[in-house]
């Protein structure tokens, strides 16, 4: 009876695949599978009901192409085009480059303001319908330095008191792509915003559309405002919640190396890019899929509405 | 005239209003309140006071006898203060001193924009109704009060945050800095009359039906039902927004004058920089006996520890 076993449920143990958890709340290695094959019917199976439990699962060793990244995320639903709003790679409209100096990073024009929870989001929650799951691919990566953090919501949500869960089952967020506070965007990235901007209101306490579990949906990089507060009230309510969100207990962090993906479901947790390469002169490069996801639905059942913008769809579809 | 129009429609006749701000504060005049007061005229005082919140009036050099004989017209006075005590040969006076009991804390204070906003004695199952405070010795400048209107903060609050706070209840309690443990004093006194209270965080005001954001700053430690770190956080919100200046009045004293406030319905904050001066100052307090407050939902509040403060006499 190893640790391991003990902290997941035995009743349905996968037959395929080998999960480790490596935190309580978040987090498992996956083992046993090889990801430049086509897998069974079962080990598919069996990875989403691991994604589902441990929110972000990790696959050691895999040193996929474009092709084979592509063909192994097919799997597991329809892909969106690499990026809403900056982009893709070129000759492969469904994988979006993280490159350490992308687009998505260039409002170098003023300080942010650091706060616990800076740099915290789910995958472009201004959508819509944001991606349902994001799988990166880690190619080019720094001996040391650039860990990805990931941080379970649902958790999260579980984590606040009956008093406070019971005032935000009610409330609803706008999302919005806006540089972060403090700094101020360049041209580039002010004319993709014009464009491409995309503004939506979910709820703030979101029903998985697979577990039914509630999640904590407070994308900070995206979440700007609650909906019937006042701004300052708003902040103050949104620090509150974001500080718990990022509590290290619901928390996981990764340390890359080449070969390695993690796959997340974007609708069950946030995560943290590194900020620390930035003082370092090696080169990163990860690759990025996502899966075409659901519009939220709050506790009352009441989907969220889109403000702005179009909802992210297949890539085939458009 | 301008007073005028902000004035309800029926004007008193028998003393003169004269609003200080918007929400908050009104000077009185036509009164002498060494002599006993018409029935009229305590109606009218009662009347605006409930209105204004918080009441002023000037050049009345009124001793002990005469501080007690003014507020017996407008209720029950309790003992001086249910903690700290009272003056010699008047037990329903407290002596509101610049080196007091209630001031002797060791470390130096975490200072946020609400610390030292306090309605008084909120730690017991009855605050006192209302506090009658008289200055004697006044330093020539230096030394203001201020009061806030609670239930233009609570009317302040988006409807969203109202519906939430509408429902929920605090502990309120004294104790001394964390930094450090108080003075053997202090911790004497403490130990002596030790009140612990839930109130409503919304309390609906037992003459006038107004709901009042009731969350005295210095008293009010946990909302039930929440983590630490949420009630702290949530309190937060709610002390920043009670104190914001424009449910405020600011008051300079001189020597005879009196304020009058309705402690069911503001907070105060008495002066620290008078610490950063050498004169003296020197004021005299009588508060009279409180109701138990009821929330929103008709909930009285709940007592965890110690007795209600009751009228001097019956103890």
């Amino acid at each position: 009876m190893s640790n391991t076993a003990m902290l997941h449920d035995l009743a349905d143990a996968p037959s395929e695949i080998e999960i480790s958890p490596v935190s309580i709340h978040i987090g498992a290695e996956i083992g046993g599978v090889d990801l430049t094959k086509p897998l069974s019917v079962q080990a598919v199976k069996e990875i989403r009901a691991a994604l589902l439990k441990w929110k972000v699962i990790f696959f050691h060793d895999q040193s996929l192409d474009h092709e084979q990244h592509l063909a192994f995320s097919r799997q597991f639903g329809e892909l969106t085009i690499g990026h809403a709003v900056f982009g893709n790679v070129e000759e492969h409209p469904e994988i979006y480059s993280i490159a350490k100096h992308r687009k998505a990073n260039r409002y170098k024009t003023g300080e942010k303001m650091e706060k616990p929870w800076t740099g915290w989001h789910a995958d472009i929650t201004a959508a819509i319908n944001p991606p349902a799951a994001s799988i990166l691919r880690g190619v080019n990566i720094p001996p040391y330095g650039g860990d990805t953090q990931w941080t379970n919501l649902v958790a999260a949500y579980n984590g606040l008191s009956e008093t406070l869960r019971g005032f935000i089952d009610g409330l609803r967020g706008v999302h919005r792509f806006e540089p972060p506070q403090g700094a101020s965007s360049s041209e580039d990235y002010q004319e993709l915003l014009r464009t491409r901007g995309q503004t939506s209101e979910h709820p703030l306490v979101r029903v998985h559309p697979e577990t039914g579990e509630r999640a904590l949906y407070v994308s900070p990089s995206f979440l700007k405002s609650i909906v019937g507060l006042t701004p300052r009230e708003s902040e103050q309510l949104l620090a509150l919640l974001w500080e718990h969100a990022v509590r290290q207990e619901f928390t996981v962090r990764f340390r890359w190396k080449a070969g390695d993906i993690a796959f997340w479901d974007n609708r069950s947790t946030c995560h943290l890019a590194p900020s620390d390469i930035f003082q370092i002169d090696a080169d990163r490069q990860l690759y990025r899929t996502t899966l075409v996801g659901d519009v939220p639905v709050g506790i009352d059942g009441k989907p969220s509405n889109s403000v702005l913008g179009e909802p992210i769809l297949a890539y085939a579809a458009e | 005239m301008a007073s005028a129009v902000l004035n309800d429609a029926d004007a008193p006749a028998t003393i003169t209003v004269n609003p200080l701000t918007i929400n908050i504060g009104a000077e009185i005049g036509g009164v002498d309140l060494r002599e006993p007061l018409s029935p009229q005229t305590v109606t009218e005082i009662r009347a605006v006071l409930l209105r204004w919140k918080v009441i002023f009036f000037h050049d009345q050099f009124i001793d002990h006898a005469q501080h007690l004989t003014f507020v017996k017209q407008f209720g029950e006075p309790t003992v001086g203060h249910a903690v700290f005590g009272h003056i010699d040969g008047y037990p329903e006076i407290y002596s509101v001193a610049k080196k007091r009991a209630a001031n002797q804390f060791g470390a130096p204070k975490m200072v946020a924009p609400w610390t030292g906003w306090h309605a008084d004695i909120t730690s017991a199952i009855n605050p006192p109704a209302m506090s009658i405070l008289r200055g004697v010795t006044l330093p020539p400048y230096g030394g203001d009060t201020q009061w806030t209107d609670l239930g233009a903060a609570y009317r302040g609050l988006s409807e969203t945050m109202r519906g939430f706070v509408d429902g929920l209840r605090g502990l309120h309690y004294t104790a001394a800095p964390a930094v450090e443990p108080g003075t053997k004093a202090y911790e004497d006194y403490m130990k002596r009359r030790k009140l612990v209270s839930e109130h409503p965080i919304v309390r609906v005001h037992p003459e006038t039906g107004e709901r009042a954001l009731y969350i005295s700053p210095s008293y009010l430690k946990e909302i039930v039902g929440m983590t630490p770190r949420e009630g702290q956080q949530f309190l937060e919100l709610l002390w920043e927004h009670a104190v914001r200046q424009e449910y405020t009045v600011r008051y300079r004293w001189k020597a005879g004058d009196i304020a009058f406030w309705d402690n069911r319905a503001v907070c105060h904050h008495a002066p620290t920089d008078i610490f950063d001066i050498e004169g003296d100052r020197q004021l005299y307090r009588i508060t009279l006996v409180g109701d138990v407050p009821v929330g929103v939902d008709g909930t009285p509040s709940k007592p965890i520890e110690g007795d209600p403060i009751t009228a001097y006499a019956a103890e």
